[in-house]
């Protein structure tokens, strides 16, 4: 059987963009308005990434697109209007991805400063594993507060690491070391024991919680503890879905799991931290960072509305139907 | 008829011709049964969902999976030049996937491409297949509302045929009179 269909000619710079991002990478992708070169035409490629939250308590889902600019670029040829380079598919692919971690990170950066928020009042002591890291700075706290007052051989002879982390609240101003070496807490400190009426665990909390808030990327990269690191990666990974929801979404343990998988996909951690996906999540919730809703998963009021103003400033549309 | 949310709705779509056209050509070699309930059809469902990227599913995958499934279909993508043609080919009994902006349909704002087969059309309307409005489907689209958000992606359209249909492509040019009347000004 015969049939005759009449198409365009591609002979506009925009038009043959399209007949190589459609046969090619995708119909996610679209050109972004051609450059004229000397020779040729220079099309930017940009990508609309869809991503699909659902809250399984309500049973609701929601379509949200990205719309990423620059992924690729694709020169055509005035001469002979015919693609004369293309990013690969493999690099659309891989500069779509590099997009989305961008975001990740904003969530993430945004989390780890509300950690630090005394208001918050996050129970860091309850993150068994994440402790682990943080020993010196804790028992160190402890015993300041304890009117103990430690010298810096002390310091030493605990622990190689000690004085390295101790550095983190002496920039913090929490401690300082004295001229004949002994170290003391500072007024700042003081200040904040009487405030939080004596409690030393609170205390101890509260600048836990300063010095994860503030020195988050050192902590990991150059003083390789990356203990807390599944919990942010967990908490980032439940929020981050609930800011794009627009309001506190619940979900189950294996929709969360499945949730941090895509969020830090290819961002390996070392095997010494890979707990059991359960008591992260036990112990994040004894932490007052997420919560139980029966038998799901939710976040915290308060840390979500610190939170939600990311939401726009992320490059998000909702799409007409969700079903 | 195949439900689909996000990237999913072209394969959907695709998979919906591949079976409008098993049912319509039973003559043909099939090496797929007739039953659309049948895993084979689920396992080609998913097995062009595999070749859905973060950048969407590129239109050369789904002739490598025809191609591969060795079925009797072939796949174009093509930038038709009118709806006029839409028309012909659903005259013709050959179901066009059109590639539309919904977005600019809906709301006037640019967004992704989305995939829908149109099965019939009166005077005004375009009646669409849309696997995103899963339980009803039909949808009628409006004819000038939707060459508008159409041409938005250039009207591109997928059209699946049985490999034995001998399809001719006339290419017109698109551009306009503009830059032909500006070289005959200089000319005068």
């Amino acid at each position: 059987m015969k049939f005759t269909v009449r198409v365009k000619k591609l002979d506009k710079p925009e038009l043959v963009a399209y007949d190589r991002i459609f046969k090619h990478y995708g119909t996610g992708c679209y050109p972004q308005t051609p450059q004229e070169k000397e020779d040729h035409w220079e099309v930017p490629v940009g990508a609309y990434f869809q991503s699909k939250i659902v809250n399984e308590k309500t049973n609701r889902e929601r379509i949200l697109t990205f719309n990423l600019q620059n992924v690729g670029e694709i020169l055509v040829k005035k001469s002979t209007m015919r693609v004369e380079r293309a990013t690969s598919l493999r690099t659309v692919g891989k500069n779509i991805f590099k997009e989305k971690t961008k975001i990740r990170q904003t969530v993430e950066k945004d989390l780890i400063k509300v950690f630090g928020d005394p208001d918050m009042e996050l129970r860091f002591s309850e993150l068994k594993y994440s402790f682990t890291g943080l020993q010196p700075i804790y028992r160190t706290l402890n015993l300041l507060l304890t009117e103990h007052r430690p010298t810096f051989d002390e310091v030493l002879m605990s622990g190689a690491h000690y004085p390295e982390q101790l550095e983190l609240i002496i920039d913090l101003g929490y401690a300082k070391y004295t001229k004949n070496n002994t170290l003391e807490p500072t007024n700042k400190l003081k200040d904040l024991f009487v405030k939080e009426k004596g409690n030393i665990e609170r205390t101890c909390e509260i600048v836990l919680g300063l010095v994860v808030s503030t020195f988050y990327y050192d902590l990991r990269k150059q003083m390789r503890i990356a203990q807390f690191v599944p919990y942010v990666r967990a908490s980032t990974a439940y929020y981050g879905d609930a800011i794009q929801f627009g309001k506190l979404i619940s979900v189950s343990e294996e929709r969360l799991q499945i949730n941090l998988r895509d969020y830090y996909k290819r961002a390996p951690l070392p095997p010494r931290v890979r707990y059991a996906f359960p008591v992260v999540v036990n112990e994040l919730v004894n932490a007052r960072i997420l919560a139980y809703d029966g038998d799901y998963i939710t976040g915290r009021e308060p840390l979500f509305e610190k939170l939600i103003d990311i939401r726009s400033e992320l490059p998000i549309r909702e799409e007409p139907f969700g079903s | 008829m195949i439900k689909a949310t996000g990237n999913e709705c072209l394969v959907s779509s695709v998979t919906m011709v591949c079976m409008y056209w098993r049912k319509a050509r039973q003559n043909l070699s099939w090496n797929i049964p007739l039953d659309f309930d049948h895993e084979e059809w689920n396992d080609f469902y998913k097995k062009l969902l595999k070749y859905v990227r973060s950048s969407g599913l590129p239109h050369n995958n789904i002739r490598y999976v025809l191609r591969a499934l060795k079925f009797p279909l072939t796949a174009r993508l093509e930038f038709l030049q009118d709806a006029y043609n839409l028309r012909n080919l659903i005259e013709l009994k050959i179901p066009p996937i059109v590639l539309y902006d919904q977005r600019w349909f809906l709301r006037n704002v640019h967004g992704i491409a989305h995939a829908v087969v149109l099965v019939d059309h009166t005077n005004e309307m375009f009646v669409s297949v849309d696997p995103s409005l899963a339980e009803k489907y039909i949808y009628k689209l409006p004819k000038t509302d939707f060459e508008e958000a159409w041409e938005y992606k250039k009207n591109a359209t997928i059209i699946i045929y049985p490999k034995y249909y001998k399809p001719t492509i006339k290419k017109r040019p698109v551009r306009t009179l503009e830059p032909y009347l500006k070289r005959s000004k200089k000319v005068e």
